[in-house]
């Protein structure tokens, strides 16, 4: 059977398309019976040839809209929210009263929520709400994460450490010697996984206006340019350079004490 | 923001997801483009960023939370479908037009005006007919239910000549019963009450 087209466009007019991989196997999976579906759903390891594409499953939840029995909706369900969870920054069970923590479970149930909303709806009169997930599932929870995000942050921001006056406070010299010896690039790129996963929950439990600036930085934009074509992190916050310098140094010094690695004084 | 911008951010978001690479150049491209959602855009920019560091760390499924997840969508559904009112997938604007629905079907046009008129007893039809029957009509199989317990109706656009005033059927009957008073053959009314996938 041929799986029906998405309705979603861009902006400029041209249609959103699944990938021809996630078609395939889609228009494989629609003719098959109902227990073998849920039989492949099992092959839980996305390297393995007989993994089915999260896009696929979405798809499959969706159709349900026609007939959703409990056992075969239920399954489909756990299946779309297990691959969400893997995709998010990890609750770690060691660590589960640390900051960090408490912010990826409230950022998982909030990302929970928005796709039960986004699903009752297109449950209830189909439209184009969920054809992202079937162009591509993680990019979609990625956004998602992100736009349901942005008040819970605005409101939870006052409350983070080492939040200082970033508009008058001078950094001591132990916060410039901190600084200095933590390359957040290169903690990204860790080869233990755990910690990797522990270093993008710090930078993700920032205040806005420090985790905008580590970002930027991330990708080589200059703090600040005498030159107007090139687009600073000082033109695109509209701050002052010495703004951007202590969000900066507030951020390193707060992932710092989030990751337990302390100063260089220590 | 309001409920616009938000879409519209929605949509940039996702544009900005799904491009091929997300080095500095594609960030300034869309900065320099929208720049009253800059933030947002750095925000996922570096959502994207993280995901990667993260997402390479396998743990264990937290099968407690799915629990929780799927309880609360089930009671959520539930709670949706009490409050919906029950609507007229029949006159629904999606619904197609009686014909297409019976040709869809394969059965003669006595056999949809029994379940348009609700003089049929939903529990007597097989589940396989009914999915078929939602299916057509572009209605959810809960939605067409919820519809066919409701008391028996007129049929529209049909003329009565009568001394009294025309009252819909007080009883219903089975799905096999309309097969038969359609005059559906025999070999088709056992394909029609057939049950299962």
């Amino acid at each position: 059977m041929t799986p029906t087209p998405l309705t979603r466009t861009r902006r400029d007019g041209t249609l959103y398309t699944r990938r021809p991989e996630v078609e395939a196997v889609l228009g494989s999976l629609l003719d098959m019976p109902r227990e073998d579906v849920l039989a492949a759903l099992a092959v839980r390891d996305p390297r393995s040839p007989t993994y089915i594409p999260t896009e696929c499953v979405v798809h499959l939840l969706r159709q349900t809209r026609y007939d959703n029995g409990d056992t075969y909706f239920g399954a489909l369900y756990r299946e779309v929210m297990r691959r969400a969870d893997a995709m998010l920054p990890r609750v770690q069970g060691e660590r589960i009263g640390e900051r960090e923590n408490v912010h990826a479970a409230a950022a998982r149930e909030r990302v929970k929520d928005a796709i039960d909303l986004k699903l009752s709806e297109d449950l209830h009169s189909p439209g184009p709400g969920l054809d992202y997930f079937e162009v591509m599932f993680a990019d979609a929870v990625a956004t998602l994460r992100s736009t349901s995000n942005r008040s819970f942050r605005r409101d939870s921001a006052r409350t983070q450490p080492l939040e200082r006056d970033a508009e008058t406070n001078e950094p001591s010299i132990e916060v410039e010697r901190a600084v200095g010896s933590l390359d957040v690039a290169q903690e990204l790129l860790s080869d233990d996984p755990i910690y990797r996963s522990r270093v993008a929950a710090a930078i993700d439990s920032l205040p806005d206006n420090q985790r905008r600036v580590i970002e930027m930085i991330l990708q080589d934009m200059p703090l600040d340019s005498s030159d107007d074509n090139v687009l600073s992190i000082r033109k695109v916050l509209d701050v002052v350079e010495k703004t951007v310098r202590n969000r900066r140094d507030a951020a390193i010094l707060n992932i710092r004490e989030t990751l337990g690695i302390g100063t260089t004084d220590e | 923001m309001n409920d616009i911008n938000r879409f519209e951010l929605e949509e940039i978001l996702h544009e900005f997801a799904a491009e091929p690479s997300h080095d500095v150049a594609t960030l300034e491209r869309y900065l320099r483009a929208h720049p009253a959602y800059a933030e947002s855009i750095v925000d996922m920019s570096l959502e994207l960023r993280l995901r990667e560091a993260a997402t390479v760390a396998s743990a264990p499924a937290d099968e407690a939370w799915l629990d929780s997840a799927w309880d609360s969508f089930q009671s959520t559904m539930a709670m949706a479908a009490a409050l919906a009112p029950v609507s007229d997938p029949f006159a629904a604007a999606s619904a197609k037009p009686l014909r297409e629905v019976r040709a869809g079907l394969g059965v003669p046009s006595g056999v949809v005006e029994g379940f348009r008129t609700r003089i049929v007893d939903v529990a007597t039809v097989p589940d396989r007919f009914l999915r078929a029957l939602a299916w057509e009509l572009n209605a959810t199989l809960d939605g067409l239910r919820g519809f066919l317990c409701g008391a028996p109706r007129l049929s529209e656009g049909m003329s009565f000549k009568a001394d009294d005033a025309p009252r819909p059927a007080a009883t219903k009957i089975s799905f096999e019963q309309l097969l038969i008073d359609a005059r559906v053959p025999e070999e088709d009314r056992v394909r029609l009450l057939a049950d299962g996938d």
